[in-house]
């Protein structure tokens, strides 16, 4: 499989068994810690799919997501949400997110979301 | 002259005092050193054995057995940080991934530890684990969690409580429904949280506890019904919507909310015109009711209604409207 | 001078004993509570495994929680600080900013940014608030759940009436517009009232002092110390004070103090004790006082708690000029509320709110500045004429200055094995520096201020009641007075 992949989440854990279930599948994934850090990457470089967590310290991913899409880049984006966290959906989608995925989540499902958005 | 004090006594005094300062500056550097000693050391056997955790995660089916093994040739202090590492990365996923960590859990000791501790002597020693069973869900993890489900301190029954939503077994849920009751020291928050967490599982016995004498397990259960949209539990809401308890027909009217039952208006009606926390949340219930099964109920809520029902039939006030 | 030295000699007599033993006495008590705190701490964190807090935030059956957050000129940092407060991890609450006759652009700044549309829903009016409403808006978009109450100028608390008028859930939390927050601030002061719904009807947590540290976005990243060494000092005061002294009160069931900038109240209580009193200085310090005595008629069962959290980031003065209004303004508040309740001062039926939390407030509180100074003034003059014996100054010192420096240390060290915010050697060295210098020269002065804010509060008192005879009831003279301090950054907060 082909593409390359933007994992953002504040939690390392998180972050470091995306990348790794998403390389085991020949992807390429850079990981980034905050919402600035995001944004940064995401205006940098050309990526073929967006993981965003919601919950970080500072920017949080809504805004992150706002903020891509305000600058017309339409790269598709799954949001990572805590489960409870129901209005972080309505508002994730509000805000042009593609897919969400809700934690604790399985590293497979979301590979296959990934796959999916990849097209 | 006052002078009161003999002048040794006062040098003792100034003496002691200066020494408690210097101990609690020595306590204070040393405490920080070893912190910061700690955490270093934690690093560095993080930045070995985490690509070991990680590798796990992704594993194959013939590749699991290996990896085991690597883990359990590590030393003590290996494997207890493998433990702790695999614990917080358990936190965040479920399937696949998680089984092959609850594995590698079992084969760095962790497992085994926590079993075996779970007759501590230590309360807050128990507690902790009931949380890592919950979360490891290693063999005989259940009849243990029942076990503790009962301890002696409410702390431990609490978090035990709250690790069962973990397991849909029948004896799972039939203890957290147990741990609804008004009296049994579990904050209802938890229960019921863990009762939703067992999900569509229990909705069987979710229909039966509405129907319980004791008010805590009614109101729970009254609480989860609207949202595992439980079916067949619509009539006993209803009838709870007039409860004798207070907090009972609260929650019957929360779970109105996400699971319109015709039969319910007239009871929602007459506790939103008595007002107050309860006619607010009848109010709630209507509005969320198709328009046709509560137009007549609004409109005499808009007549008759205190204010704070008003607003949460969402009426306009007289002012406005004026 | 001789009549001079002998009347100072024959002062000396009677008080020198009395002023050690209240030296000895107050921070000895201060000692207490900070071992207490430490005990509380100790069980605190060995259970922090299996608190649950990620259970709760994920689960749809927690109590829900209305934000009421007032706004007086905040156009500056109004939108970062909604969104902030909406961003929050808390699965039900709701944000209700009440926009008290701001004259920028606070209101047009939130109508554009959430597109708010008109809410002409009916108004409860179980509070009585006397800033004239304007309009109430809200958001259209269902996942953003914010109320924007528009009224004429009245003050903080009115503000928050009102805006406790239109909450709709069961707790309600009262933030500043400027306030930092922790992310996880509401589950953690609402962990009690999960706990315990019927028995705990208000929680507050740790305030910290934010200047100096990195904060992106309405949250902190980068936690550092303060530049100012009177900004460090009331970093150490605070961490005595409100962390170290409120757990340890709170403890003891007879926490009088919450922290305005993040009290957490269950909606019908505080519906039922009719709010905050909007002709307060310290009002809420004079709410949780009406709570603990409501407590007391009738609903013994209840309980204030505090949780040893951190949950919010404020200003602190850094100037000795904006700290001496706040300061004269704590004090102030706090002599009108110790006032105000004097008759549960010593009540047995008060319970350790009347016999134990009151004598403290007012002994080592209220009274502590003019003993202080009355006795700095007087050692200094029998040094100058011969008639205080070095060894009896001595004394006074070690028991004043020595020991309270060896009581904040114990704080220090209680911080370091317990939350250690503050990570750089550099820092321990800073707050090292903070604890002595404490007491050369800032205490003195804000013994000054607090003599001050209290002077000001019994004349100021005179006055009001001369002028209610005539108008029935007399507009809060001191408004302007207040609300100056608070533009200037004022705290919204008392020390203990």
């Amino acid at each position: 499989m082909n593409g390359r992949i933007l994992v953002v989440d504040d939690d390392r854990d998180i972050r470091d068994l995306v990348a790794i279930k998403l390389e085991s599948a020949g992807l390429e994934v850079e990981t980034r810690a905050d919402g600035s850090e995001a944004l940064q990457a995401a205006s940098d470089g050309e990526w073929s799919v967006i993981v965003l967590d919601v919950m970080m310290p500072g920017m949080s991913g809504i805004d992150v997501l706002r903020q891509i899409r305000d600058r017309g880049d339409r790269t598709p984006v799954i949001l990572l949400t805590a489960r409870g966290q129901e209005k972080d959906i309505e508002a994730g989608f509000a805000a042009g997110a593609d897919h969400y995925v809700t934690k604790p989540f399985s590293p497979r499902a979301l590979l296959a979301r990934v796959t999916a958005a990849l097209g | 002259m006052t002078t009161l004090l003999p002048p040794t006594l006062l040098q003792w005094l100034l003496v002691t005092a200066l020494l408690v300062a210097t101990v609690m500056l020595v306590a204070l550097v040393t405490q920080r050193a070893v912190r910061h000693r700690r955490e270093r050391r934690r690093a560095e056997l993080d930045e070995r054995l985490r690509p070991l955790v990680l590798e796990a995660s992704i594993a194959e089916d013939d590749e699991v057995d290996a990896l085991l093994a690597r883990v359990r040739a590590l030393d003590g202090e290996e494997r207890e940080h493998v433990g702790r590492t695999v614990s917080s990365m358990l936190r965040g996923i479920t399937g696949e991934a998680a089984d092959r960590l609850r594995a590698l859990a079992d084969a760095s000791g962790l497992a085994p530890r926590v079993i075996a501790a779970a007759r501590h002597r230590d309360p807050v020693v128990r507690a902790d684990v009931a949380e890592a069973l919950g979360l490891l869900a290693p063999e005989g993890a259940l009849a243990l969690l029942l076990e503790l489900a009962d301890d002696a301190s409410a702390d431990v029954r609490t978090v035990a409580i709250r690790a069962l939503g973990a397991f849909d077994e029948p004896a799972s849920v039939d203890r957290v429904v147990a741990a609804l009751a008004v009296d049994s020291g579990i904050p209802t928050s938890v229960a019921a949280s863990a009762l939703l967490q067992q999900g569509s599982a229990v909705g069987d016995r979710v229909r039966r506890a509405l129907e319980d004498d004791d008010p805590g397990v009614r109101r729970g259960a009254a609480r989860v019904a609207g949202l595992l949209q439980a079916s067949g539990s619509g009539d006993a809401l209803a009838r709870l919507v007039a409860d004798e308890h207070e907090s009972v027909r609260l929650a019957a009217m929360r779970s109105l909310e996400r699971m319109p039952v015709r039969d319910a208006v007239p009871a929602l009606r007459a506790a939103a015109l008595d007002g107050g926390t309860i006619g607010e949340a009848a109010a709630r219930a209507l509005i969320a009711m198709p328009g046709r099964w509560t137009a007549d109920a609004l409109a005499q809520i808009g007549a008759e209604a205190e204010p704070g029902v008003r607003r949460a039939a969402g009426l306009p006030r007289a002012a406005a409207s004026a | 001078m001789s009549w001079l030295h002998d009347t100072l000699e024959a002062i000396f007599a009677v008080i020198a004993w009395p002023a050690a033993m209240y030296f000895v006495l107050a921070n000895t008590s201060m000692l207490v509570l900070v071992l207490l705190a430490a005990r509380h701490f100790a069980r605190y964190l060995r259970r922090s495994e299996h608190r649950g807090e990620d259970a709760m935030a994920a689960s749809p059956l927690s109590l829900g929680v209305s934000v009421i957050m007032p706004a007086y000129n905040e156009a500056a940092v109004i939108l970062t600080s909604v969104r902030s407060v909406l961003d929050l991890r808390y699965p039900d609450h709701e944000l209700i900013v009440v926009n008290d006759g701001s004259t920028d652009d606070t209101l047009r700044l939130l109508r554009e940014g959430f597109g708010l549309v008109p809410d002409e829903r009916d108004l409860p009016g179980r509070i009585p608030a006397r800033g004239a409403l304007r309009g109430v808006w809200r958001s259209p978009d269902p996942a953003v759940p914010l109320l924007v109450v528009d009224k004429e100028n009245s003050g903080r608390s009115d503000s928050i009436n009102l805006g406790l008028d239109l909450a709709s859930k069961e707790l309600v939390v009262m933030v500043d517009a400027d306030s930092i927050l922790e992310p996880d601030a509401l589950l953690s002061v609402s962990k009690p009232f999960a706990d315990d719904p019927e028995r705990v009807v208000a929680t507050g947590g740790v305030v910290r002092i934010v200047n100096n540290s990195r904060v992106q976005a309405g949250r902190i990243v980068d936690i550092r110390m303060p530049k100012e060494l009177v900004t460090r000092i009331q970093v150490v005061e605070y961490l005595r004070a409100f962390l170290l002294g409120r757990t340890a009160w709170s403890d003891l069931n007879a926490l009088i103090l919450i922290s305005g900038a993040f009290g957490m109240f269950r909606r019908d209580v505080l519906v039922e004790v009719g709010g905050l009193d909007a002709d307060s200085i310290g009002e809420d310090f004079e709410l949780v006082m009406r709570i603990q005595r409501w407590i007391r008629h009738g609903h013994r069962e209840c309980r204030v708690e505090f949780v040893a959290e951190p949950v919010s980031w404020t200003e602190a003065p850094s100037t000795l000029k904006v700290l001496a209004r706040q300061r004269r303004r704590w004090h102030r508040g706090l002599w009108e509320v110790l006032w105000k309740y004097r008759g549960m001062l010593l009540n047995p039926r008060y319970g350790r709110v009347g016999m134990l939390a009151l004598p403290y407030y007012w002994l080592f509180e209220l009274f502590a500045p003019l003993i202080e100074l009355v006795g700095i003034v007087l050692v200094v003059l029998g040094l100058l004429v011969g008639a205080v014996h070095p060894g009896m100054a001595l004394l006074l010192l070690i028991v004043a200055y020595v020991y309270g420096t060896i009581v904040t240390l114990a704080a220090v060290l209680v911080e370091e094995a317990s939350f250690h915010r503050y990570e750089r050697w550099r820092d321990m060295g800073a707050t090292l520096w903070a604890i002595v210098a404490e007491s050369l020269g800032y205490r003195q002065l804000t013994a000054i201020w607090r003599i001050q804010g209290w002077w000001a509060g019994l004349t100021n008192r005179a006055q009001v009641w001369g002028e209610m005879t005539r108008t029935g009831f007399a507009e809060a003279s001191d408004a302007p007075a207040a609300s100056a301090a608070s533009a200037a950054g004022g705290q919204p907060d008392r020390r203990d």
